[in-house]
C-alpha cells in the first residue's frame, strides 16, 4: 500500500478458541477518520453499544496508528481507545517509544481486541502469524519482569511488547499500558481494561515496510519539518529540559502548579524537581521516540540513599507537579524512585500523585486517620509514605483498595465530606494544570472528551504566555472573553494531530502547513489545514456523540471540582477562582462555537455538514 | 557535494584510507531516525529491518549502541565470501556488495562479529553501509551528531 497505512486491520476475540480474523483496512473509514484517534472514535462508537460496563468482554481495546505512524515524520505515537472503566467515557491514551510502529511494520494499522480469555493469556504477532498464548506463568509479574520473562522466551531482544503490571491485573481504575519499559499509555485506565480481558502482553515483531503516496514530495516536506523543530527555541526547550526544563518554572511562577492536592498554586520547593536537578542529580543520556529530534525524555540513574542504583527515567513535568507538588514531595531521588515503581506496577503517575495528594489532604484534615490508613502516617511531604501507597493500590491492599477505585469513587466511599477535596472532572484526576487563573484552561479541562485532562487544548499559551495562535492573537489573562474560541481550535488541531498520529511537542516547531503537507503527500489525499481542521472538528464531536450517549451533557461539563471554586492563595492570578455564573457563559460561547445545542448535544445540522449524519 | 574523497582533497596518494560511520553512544537517543533514513534512501520506504545501521538497546537501557560497517581493514565478510561478492574500493574505502555475484548465502552474515551485514528479507541479497557514496544518509539525519563520518589516512 503506498499511502501512509500498513492496510489491514487485526481482530482478535479472547473469548473464541479460534478469534484471530485479518481484514484489509477500509480507505472509506481512512479518508473520513484519518488514523488514531478517528479511527478509534468512529470504531468503539460502532462497536460498543450504549451504557456497556467498561469491563463486559464487549469493551473493545482498539491500538490505533494512523498515516504518519512508523514512517520518518517526526515524533509519530500510536494510542489506544476503549471505553474507561475511570470515566465510563470515551479513552484515548498515547504512547510513543517504538511499539506502535511495529505494529504497523508488522502489517496492521489497527489493532482490535474484544471477548474475554478465560485464563491469562498474551498475544503474539510475527508479521502475519498470531496467535494467544498462555500467560500464567507471567501473571503477577511487574512489567519490567513481563519484558524480560518475554524477550526470553521468544527468544528476541529486540521484540516490541506493551503490558500491564498487577494494578491492571487487579482492575485499579487508574492502570496503564507500559509500552517498552520507558512509554506509557497512561491515562483513563486503559490497563485495567486489558486486565478484565484477561490480556497480559502484546509482542510484536514487524519486517514489512511503509510507503507513501508521493514519495519525492514526502521526503522534501519531512526534510522541512525537521529543520522547522531543529529552529524552534520551544522544541529547544524540550531538548534541552524535558518537560520539567519546558514548563516547570513557568507553571509555578504563574500559580498553576498543583501543591498540596491543588491547595495553592505554587510550591516553594518546585526547583528541587525541575531540570537542573534532575540533570545534577539523576540523567545520564537523551531518549528519543521513534523517528523524534526532540527526545524530550532522558534516561539516567539514582546515585545516592536508599534508591541508589536504580535505573530512571526523566521525571515528567506531570509527574512533578502531582507525585512532587500535589504531595509535597521535593526529594528528586525519591520522587524519581516512585515514578519508576509506578511503571512497574502499572499505574498513572498523574491519577496516582492526584489520588495520594487527596488521601494526604484528608489526613490532615483528620477526614482519614490512622486507622482508616492501616497505620499509615500520610503526612504532605512524607515520601516513604507516598511509596508504600503506590503499592497499596497497585495491589488494592488495605486503604489502597479504596484509593484504586479512582479519586471520585475513593471520596464517596470515605464520605465525611472527602468529596469536597477530590479534584478530578467526570472521575479523572485533573492534571498537574491548576486552572485557577488560567481560564481558558478551566474550560478545556471541563470539556476535554476524556475528563479532566490538559492534552487536548492548552490555553495558557495564549492567555500567560502571550503566544499568537492562528486566528488570533494574544488573550487577556483572566477575562472569559474569546477563550471559548481558543479552546474549540486547540481541540480540533489537537484531535487531528493525534489521528495522524503525532506527539503534541512537535508542535513547537512543526508549523501547521507543514502538518498538512506531511499527511497529504503521504496519503496522496489534497489536505490543506483548512480540510485538517475540519478532520479534528469532526473526530472531536464524533468521540462527544459517544460521550453524550454514555449521558454526558451540560451538567456534567459544568461540574468542576469545589476547589477550583476557592480562591487561590497565591501567584500573580492569586485571589482568582472560577463562579458558576461565569463558567457558564463560557459553556454557552463554547457550546455556540460548536454548533451544539444549550445541553451540549451536537446539533442535527451540525452532524450533518460535519459528515457524520447523513439527510 | 564532490564526487569522491580525492576531489574533496581527503586523500592524499598512496595512503591507506579508512573511511566509516562511527556511532557514539553517549549521544544516541535511540530514535531510529538513522534506520528510517537508511531504508529509505536505499529501498524508498520505511523499513528499520531493511536497514545497514541499527540501534541496539543494552544495560538495560542505560545506553543505546548504533551498529554500522566499520568499512575494515581485515574484513572478515570479504574473505568469508565464498562468490567474491564482496570487494573494498581503496580509494573511497568502501566495502560494498556486488549484488551480481551475491547469492545470498548469508556467510558474511554469520561471519561479521558486529551484525553489520545481513540479508535483505526482499531481494534476498546481503546489505550494507556503503556510506551512500561519501554522504550518508544517516549521518545527515542524527539530530545529535551521534553518527560521525571518521576519515583516517595512515
Amino acid at each position: 500500500m503506498s499511502s501512509g497505512y500498513a492496510g489491514k486491520i487485526l481482530r482478535i476475540d479472547l473469548s473464541k478458541k479460534n478469534g484471530v480474523r485479518k481484514e484489509p483496512l477500509n480507505l472509506n473509514l481512512a479518508k473520513e477518520f484519518l488514523g488514531g484517534k478517528g479511527f478509534g472514535a468512529k470504531l468503539i462508537y460502532d462497536m460498543l453499544g450504549p451504557k456497556t460496563d467498561p469491563y463486559s468482554p464487549n469493551n473493545p481495546i482498539l491500538y490505533c496508528t494512523g498515516p504518519l505512524t512508523a514512517t520518518l515524520a517526526p515524533c509519530n505515537r500510536f494510542c489506544i481507545v476503549t471505553k474507561s472503566p475511570l470515566t465510563g467515557l470515551f479513552s484515548d491514551s498515547y504512547a510513543g517509544g517504538y511499539f506502535g510502529q511495529e505494529l504497523k511494520f508488522a502489517g496492521y494499522d489497527i489493532v482490535i481486541i474484544t471477548g474475554k480469555a478465560e485464563k491469562p493469556v498474551y498475544l503474539s504477532i510475527d508479521d502475519g502469524e498470531v496467535e494467544v498464548k498462555p500467560a500464567s506463568h507471567l501473571w503477577g509479574m511487574d512489567t519490567y519482569q513481563t519484558y524480560d520473562a518475554l524477550k526470553k522466551e521468544l527468544g528476541d531482544e529486540t521484540i516490541k511488547i506493551s503490558c500491564i503490571g498487577p494494578a491492571g491485573e487487579k482492575l485499579v481504575r487508574i492502570a496503564l499500558v507500559d509500552c517498552d519499559t520507558h512509554r506509557q499509555a497512561g491515562r483513563c485506565g486503559t490497563g485495567a481494561v486489558m486486565g478484565s480481558k484477561n490480556l497480559k502482553a502484546i509482542a510484536v515483531r514487524g519486517s514489512g515496510e511503509i510507503s507513501v503516496a508521493d514519495p519525492k514530495a514526502f521526503e522534501k516536506i519531512v526534510w522541512r519539518a525537521y529543520e522547522e523543530i531543529k529552529k524552534s527555541p520551544g522544541s529547544q526547550a524540550y531538548s534541552k529540559g524535558g518537560t520539567p526544563g519546558a514548563l516547570l518554572s513557568f507553571a509555578n511562577d504563574q500559580g498553576l502548579y498543583p501543591t498540596r492536592n491543588f491547595q495553592d498554586g505554587c510550591f516553594e520547593k518546585a526547583e528541587n524537581l525541575g531540570s537542573e536537578s534532575q540533570s545534577k542529580n539523576l540523567w545520564l543520556r537523551e531518549f528519543g521516540c521513534f523517528a523524534c529530534p526532540i527526545h524530550c525524555s532522558k534516561i539516567g540513574m539514582i546515585r545516592k540513599g536508599r534508591f541508589s542504583g536504580a535505573i530512571v527515567d526523566i521525571i515528567e513535568y506531570e509527574t512533578t507537579g502531582l507525585l512532587g507538588g500535589s504531595c509535597e514531595i521535593s526529594d528528586v531521588d525519591a520522587l524519581a524512585y516512585a515514578a519508576l515503581l509506578c511503571d512497574k506496577l502499572g499505574i498513572d503517575t498523574i491519577s496516582a500523585g492526584n489520588i495520594i495528594g487527596f488521601a494526604m489532604e484528608c489526613y490532615q484534615k483528620g477526614i482519614l486517620t490512622k486507622k482508616d490508613t492501616d497505620g499509615l502516617e500520610l503526612n504532605f511531604g512524607d515520601y516513604e509514605a507516598q511509596i508504600r501507597l503506590i503499592e497499596k493500590i497497585a495491589y488494592r491492599e488495605g486503604i489502597g483498595d479504596i484509593l484504586a477505585e479512582g479519586v471520585m469513587r475513593a471520596a464517596e466511599r470515605i464520605g465525611r465530606g472527602a468529596r469536597n477535596l477530590a479534584v478530578h472532572i467526570k472521575g479523572m484526576e485533573a492534571p498537574a494544570w491548576g486552572p485557577r487563573g488560567s481560564p481558558g484552561m478551566g474550560l478545556a479541562l471541563a470539556t476535554s472528551d476524556r475528563g479532566c485532562d490538559h492534552q487536548k487544548a492548552w490555553p495558557p499559551a495564549y492567555e500567560i504566555a502571550g503566544e499568537s495562535w492562528p486566528f488570533g492573537g494574544p488573550l487577556d489573562r483572566l477575562t472569559i472573553e474569546g477563550k471559548a474560541k481558543v479552546v474549540k481550535w486547540e481541540q480540533d488541531h489537537l484531535a487531528a494531530l493525534y489521528s495522524l498520529v503525532v506527539c503534541e511537542f512537535s508542535r513547537t516547531g512543526i508549523s501547521n502547513d507543514t502538518y498538512a503537507d506531511l499527511v497529504s503527500s503521504a496519503t496522496g489525499w489534497e489536505i490543506d489545514y483548512h480540510k485538517l481542521l475540519e478532520y479534528g472538528e469532526r473526530i472531536w464531536n464524533q468521540a462527544r456523540l459517544f460521550n453524550v450517549r454514555e449521558g454526558i451533557g451540560r451538567k456534567e461539563d459544568a461540574s468542576l471540582p469545589k476547589r477550583f471554586k476557592e480562591p487561590l492563595p497565591s501567584g500573580p492570578a492569586s485571589g482568582h477562582r472560577f463562579t458558576d455564573e461565569e463558567f457558564d457563559r463560557m459553556l454557552d460561547d463554547y457550546y455556540a462555537l460548536r454548533g451544539w445545542d444549550g445541553e451540549g448535544k451536537p446539533t442535527r445540522d451540525k452532524l450533518i455538514k460535519l459528515g457524520l449524519l447523513s439527510t | 557535494m564532490p564526487n569522491s574523497p580525492r576531489e574533496r582533497g581527503d586523500v592524499m596518494t598512496g595512503d591507506l584510507l579508512r573511511r566509516y560511520v562511527i556511532g557514539h553512544f553517549d549521544l544516541c537517543t535511540g530514535c531510529r531516525i538513522c534506520e528510517l533514513a537508511c531504508s529509505w534512501t536505499k529501498f524508498g520506504t520505511y523499513a528499520p529491518t531493511r536497514s545497514a545501521i541499527h540501534i541496539e538497546v543494552r544495560s538495560k537501557g542505560l545506553m543505546v549502541q548504533p551498529i554500522v560497517c566499520s568499512q575494515c581493514e581485515n574484513a572478515y565478510c570479504i574473505k568469508a565470501c565464498p562468490f567474491g561478492a564482496i570487494e573494498k574500493n581503496k580509494e573511497l574505502g568502501i566495502i560494498r556488495v556486488i549484488d551480481d555475484k551475491c547469492t545470498g548465502c548469508g556467510l558474511c552474515a554469520k561471519v561479521c562479529p558486529i551484525s553489520a551485514i545481513k540479508v535483505d528479507n526482499k531481494t534476498k541479497k546481503a546489505i550494507k553501509c556503503d556510506l551512500c557514496g561519501g554522504d550518508p544518509a544517516c549521518v545527515r539525519h542524527c539530530p545529535t551528531k551521534a553518527l560521525e563520518l571518521l576519515n583516517r589516512r595512515r
